[in-house]
């Protein structure tokens, strides 16, 4: 990591109570350093293969009609192996995830103000950061995106890319561009180094994976979780799961490392690329436990255990890491990573 | 029906704009000093020129004090020789005191390439010659959209 760049802030999930993340603990991964933007000056430019080149204020695109999308938001490298050196406990192995209430304008809405030509089948949107952040997006996968001011009721906060940053749900975070200050419509994609030398990873066959974009179905218990310790009798277990590739179809639970699943219950609040809590009740009588739970989206897909995803992914497999986690609870209570 | 014809009065018709007249016109000025974008055909890259022995006086003065005496590239990382020109010019230096020149930024580049044994050490690099050169790295990219085939 360059020298001055801050540590990326984890959000503290265990503690978190319900889908939403609270502003100030959503997590923050930010590549050079959060500018401080006047949102009178600050302007948005479209332009590229459009009828015609548009400048858009704050106050233009807060016109628009808007929307306001629940969705979560993960980092590529939310449980990347390795990351368990970091320290103990889900915000460490889990924390590079929240879950907001976002509020903007549709930026096929925005786009289409400039009028796309026929030939586009990319954008390429650019931040005003000091390194002027940019990721090539498909056009094809804009449909539920959003140019996003809003955060949980109150405008975006600068370390989440006041006075607006783009929000592609269900993609990982890092293409999820903050500050946006350009999006060009081209032909292809750019190729820039955030999506060549960083945000690629090799995959089964040694070749190395560009625009690796959806974030895949996966959850996490978070009560009980590690650094925790158990009383006797019953406690309830409670998790989140999610999928950038829609709803959540079910969470199944296990107490016994895996040998027998049984499911979860759903929170009825199910939405598509968005957190969904899970509770189930745990009875604690001393023996020890290994609880896991495992999800499953409205496609099929269903969660995978490290094994079988590095089997699929490659041996040299560190982004994108969905596997299903393990916690031990020992016969004091302690509740530790499996 | 109501809210169509509402947006058609608030706005006289204007062909190349969309339903809602939000937003002015793009200044051609304004789009041309952002538009930093450097595709690996070599759209977008300016006037100038670099070697690497220029690039190897400013990388010494400018780049050497976070980066060291010399920068390898991870060979397999870097598919388009065009992406390090397009980084460096939109990134580097981080501080900003001494902009880089485009030509600056040729010689970086050419002097990069060179430490990575990518071009020769008499080798001019300019708008023609950039995107000719044959990075290592292409091969070990898998040029395929996997938000369409997970």
């Amino acid at each position: 990591m360059p020298r001055g760049v801050p540590t990326p802030a984890l959000t503290p999930l265990a503690k978190q109570l319900g889908i939403i993340t609270p502003s100030g603990l959503t997590f923050t991964r930010v590549h050079a350093g959060i500018p401080a933007l006047d949102p009178r000056a600050h302007r948005v430019i479209v332009h590229g293969l459009v009828a015609k080149p548009l400048t858009f204020s704050l106050a233009d695109l807060m016109r628009f009609p808007s929307v306001e999308r629940v969705h979560f938001l993960e980092c590529s490298g939310n449980s990347a192996r390795g990351s368990e050196v970091l320290g103990t406990g889900v915000q460490f192995s889990h924390g590079l995830v929240s879950c907001c209430a976002w509020t903007g304008v549709p930026l096929r809405a925005v786009l289409e103000e400039a009028g796309i030509d026929v030939r586009a089948k990319w954008l390429v949107v650019e931040g005003a950061d000091g390194a002027a952040y940019d990721r090539s997006i498909p056009l094809a996968a804009i449909d539920d995106a959003i140019l996003v001011y809003g955060q949980n009721g109150e405008m975006l906060r600068p370390e989440q890319g006041y006075p607006v940053r783009l929000l592609v749900p269900g993609f990982e975070g890092s293409a999820n561009v903050k500050w946006v200050r350009r999006i060009k419509l081209t032909a292809g994609p750019v190729y820039s180094r955030e999506e060549t030398a960083q945000y690629t990873q090799p995959g089964p066959d040694g070749k190395i994976r560009l625009f690796d974009f959806v974030m895949e179905v996966k959850s996490v218990i978070t009560a009980p979780s590690p650094g925790d310790r158990l009383r006797g009798g019953f406690t309830e277990g409670r998790g989140f799961a999610w999928s950038g590739r829609g709803k959540i179809a079910s969470v199944e639970v296990t107490t016994d490392g895996g040998t027998s699943w049984t499911p979860a219950i759903l929170d009825p609040l199910v939405l598509a690329k968005s957190f969904t809590r899970f509770t189930f009740p745990l009875r604690f009588t001393g023996a020890s436990l290994a609880i896991a739970s495992r999800a499953k989206d409205e496609t099929g897909a269903v969660q995978p255990t490290l094994d079988a995803l590095v089997a699929a992914r490659g041996a040299t497999l560190r982004y994108h890491v969905n596997a299903i986690s393990t916690w031990r609870v020992a016969a004091d209570g302690a509740v530790t990573a499996a | 029906m109501l809210c169509g014809l509402l947006v058609a009065c608030a706005h006289p018709p204007d062909s190349s704009h969309g339903p809602y007249g939000l937003g002015a016109p793009a200044d051609s000025r304004a789009v041309a000093a952002l538009n930093l974008d450097v595709a690996p055909d070599g759209s977008g890259l300016p006037a100038g020129s670099g070697t690497p022995k220029d690039g190897a006086a400013i990388f010494a003065a400018t780049c050497a004090r976070c980066h060291g005496e010399a920068l390898r590239l991870p060979p397999t990382r870097w598919p388009y020789a065009t992406t390090l020109f397009d980084y460096i010019r939109r990134a580097m230096p981080p501080d900003r005191r001494a902009p880089l020149r485009p030509s600056e930024v040729y010689a970086l580049t050419a002097f990069l390439l060179f430490a990575n044994d990518d071009v020769g050490r008499d080798d001019i690099i300019d708008a023609g010659t950039l995107p000719q050169v044959t990075m290592p790295g292409l091969k070990s990219f898998e040029l395929k959209a996997f938000f369409e085939n997970p």
